[in-house]
């Protein structure tokens, strides 16, 4: 009884641990994925909430997407356009500016850095 | 525009009522143009559905998209939105440090305003008429009594009481103590016999000269008693309190 208590409390402690982690993790992923996903087009903002969903783990709250678009915005790294559309109103598309492409080149360059290194740190595990 | 109940409707509304009050306060982020994301992102998802759509099929929708309150990175949230959802998210931790720091804070800030309250509240004065010369029984010589009188509501404590016989620019001091004096008592302190010379005396008390004694009023602590002596008799006096520097040159 005691035991399976003890491994209740770890395996939920580890979990809380998780949870902290992949949060962290997710917060600065989402940007560089909202940015790669109108790198080179415009993109409807409820498209890039489709796009972003399917990747696993990524969006928790599909919500969260809204306010990066706006603060990528804000911050000159995107820009809206507004275009016609077939099914209802017209639509607000979300595209890179310059600004954008530099810092997303940047963003991505880091990723890759980073990427390299857990991978070889992995590698070094199992030799 | 997308037909909902009536359930549906207000749900919706309190919902992007939240957007809005979670946003509003981030400087970084356009609260009416995520409202208006939000609003075609509902209607997008609910295209297929039959109409009018019911509180559920929206609750699902919303679920997905999640607490508008999560949306914020948490520096951009306002300092009392941060204390509620680390309480929310974790009570026991943060609900420990935030009663030691409210109590921590209300016992500094108490023996803050007891300190200060205690420091203001003592206030030395010269009594009414509380500065007079009179002469020796056996005579020739006069001595001056003053009367402290402490209106404040704490105890003063022991401080130095300055008397000049002249200007106080020109001659030295006779330096005696009084204290402590409690709320509303009066302390009656007295020079040695000092004789009066033809013409105009001009005798001068200053009580804490330096200032050691915070009180609430430091400006009724000295006054200038001015005598007059025709044929080695006082023919007038003048009390002047409180004493101001200018007076002097009078």
């Amino acid at each position: 009884m005691t035991g399976t208590l003890y491994c209740d409390i770890m395996r939920y402690m580890d979990n809380q641990f998780f949870d902290n982690w992949s949060t962290q993790l997710r917060k600065g992923m989402l940007e560089l994925c909202v940015l790669n996903a109108i790198k080179g087009t415009s993109l409807y903002g409820y498209d890039i909430v489709r796009k972003l969903r399917d990747i696993e783990g990524l969006v928790i709250g599909e919500g969260t997407i809204y306010p990066i678009l706006s603060r990528l915005k804000r911050e000159g790294f995107a820009r809206t356009t507004i275009k016609e559309s077939t099914e209802g109103p017209a639509r607000k598309y979300y595209e890179l500016t310059l600004k954008g492409e530099r810092i997303l080149s940047q963003m991505n360059d880091y990723w890759k850095d980073i990427k390299t290194g857990t991978d070889l740190l992995k590698k070094e595990e199992k030799s | 525009m997308i037909n909902l109940t009536d359930n549906a409707r207000k749900h919706l509304d309190n919902y992007l009522q939240q957007v809005r009050t979670y946003l509003k306060a981030s400087p970084t982020v356009d609260a009416d143009e995520v409202e208006q994301n939000i609003k075609e992102h509902v209607e997008n998802e609910l295209q297929d559905s039959p109409e009018p759509v019911s509180f559920d099929a929206l609750d699902d929708i919303l679920k997905k998209l999640g607490s508008p309150q999560q949306w914020l990175p948490e520096e951009e949230r306002p300092w009392w939105r941060k204390i509620i959802l680390r309480l929310r998210t974790d009570r026991q931790k943060y609900l420990w440090r935030i009663s030691s720091f409210v109590i921590i804070t209300a016992v500094i800030l108490l023996v803050m305003v007891t300190v200060i309250d205690k420091k203001k509240s003592i206030d030395l004065a010269i009594a009414k008429n509380g500065f007079n010369i009179h002469p020796r029984p056996d005579g020739g010589l006069y001595f001056v009594v003053v009367s402290i009188l402490n209106q404040g509501k704490f105890v003063s404590p022991e401080f130095p009481v300055n008397f000049y016989h002249g200007k106080p620019d020109q001659v030295e001091p006779k330096t005696h103590r009084a204290g402590p004096i409690e709320p509303g008592d009066v302390w009656r302190e007295g020079t040695v016999p000092f004789a009066l010379k033809e013409g105009v005396n001009e005798i001068v008390v200053v009580l804490d000269p330096y200032d050691k004694v915070e009180e609430s009023n430091e400006t009724n602590n000295s006054a200038l008693l001015q005598v007059v002596v025709r044929q080695s008799k006082i023919v007038e006096k003048t009390l002047s309190c409180p004493f101001v520097k200018n007076q002097e040159n009078h």
